[in-house]
């Protein structure tokens, strides 16, 4: 089975334990040990400057074909960039095959008065969109995502606006079930990351909307790889759509990325 | 690399180890819903991935509802 991790990191953070692996070198090999063939990494100084911490990714993933640069992105404003009209196309060019948001970290609103604009340039390049809603106020996050759910509603919002764009809704929460239900069954372009689910919600989701609206994703270097890599292996469904889950669908969506 | 390192990695069950699951839930819960949330399915899983044992508690007694109904379920 191939395995291509949607949820990692590189990047130092402000914790030694919290940066075991943030180079280039130090991920392939934990990949290797994992037997994970692909990653979409990020980079965690892009948190900080989307501009430079962008930049910085493609500077340390350039010739490593396992690696595909995912870019952080705050909503398009003449403030955060120098170019909000051709910042996505620049990227695009030069690598940049998905973009992730943290509206949480980042502080801004995904409703469409926030968003509109830049997933309209997002839709122009069939960009996968992954929403990470993670809140720096709960320090248990992401480590357990009980009590935790995303923002649910602007992701209904946005997905039933922008119906062309793939979401991915990362660290999806424990017990916020009933509105993954929801948002799944409202709105065929969202999908979830298959990390931080209960018991058998693998096996659940699957059989009520098909393999394909989930994506193996371990939120490495915070959270333990294996543990995901587990739920997935031991998840009581086929082996055709443990390969969906586990590369097969992310695959196809980077595919269709539209390289201007 | 150890043999239960190995069968995790390919997803196999840990026949031949002695496996005990300390923390296992069944029934209910408020804020939530527990798909396969019966015994029949948790004693399959188990089966299926060679779990010998399981220590297992409702779910929501130290959160609300009746410890003691809840307890009752789970003697059943």
């Amino acid at each position: 089975m191939m395995f291509f991790d949607c949820n990692v990191r590189l990047g130092r953070a402000n914790h030694p334990d919290n940066s075991r692996i943030h180079t280039v070198v130090q991920l392939i090999s934990h990949m290797d040990e994992h037997g994970i063939e692909k990653a979409l990494v990020y980079h965690k100084h892009a948190l900080i400057s989307p501009e430079e911490g962008n930049k910085l990714l493609l500077d340390e993933i350039k010739g490593h074909v396992r690696l595909t640069g995912c870019g952080v992105m705050v909503p398009l404003n003449e403030a955060d960039y120098k170019d909000p009209e051709h910042y996505l196309e620049i990227q695009v060019r030069n690598g940049i095959r998905a973009v992730r948001f943290f509206p949480g970290i980042n502080a801004f609103s995904l409703k469409p008065y926030s968003m509109s604009k830049t997933l309209q340039q997002i839709e122009t390049f069939r960009l996968p969109v992954f929403i990470d809603c993670i809140n720096p106020d709960n320090p248990m996050l992401p480590y357990s995502s009980w009590g935790y759910s995303p923002d649910y509603d602007g992701i209904h919002e946005l997905a039933s606006a922008f119906p062309g764009i793939p979401f991915i809704v990362l660290l999806p929460g424990m017990i916020s079930q009933r509105f993954q239900y929801a948002v799944l069954k409202a709105c065929p372009n969202v999908m979830l990351e298959c990390s931080s689910f209960g018991y058998r919600n693998i096996d659940f989701f699957c059989s009520i909307f098909g393999a394909e609206r989930l994506i193996f994703g371990s939120c490495t270097p915070q959270l333990d790889t294996g543990a995901f890599l587990s739920c997935l292996q031991y998840a009581g469904i086929s082996s055709a759509e443990k390969e969906l889950i586990a590369g097969g669908t992310l695959e196809r969506l980077l595919q269709g990325v539209r390289i201007p | 690399m150890s043999r239960i390192l190995d069968l995790a990695k390919r997803g196999l069950p840990f026949e031949g180890e002695l496996l005990i699951d300390s923390h296992c839930h069944i029934g209910p819960t408020h804020s939530t819903f527990i798909p396969f949330n019966n015994m029949q399915a948790i004693v399959s899983d188990m089966e299926r991935i060679s779990i010998r044992l399981a220590c297992i508690s409702a779910l929501t007694i130290s959160m609300m509802g009746d410890p003691f109904l809840q307890n009752d379920r789970v003697a059943e």
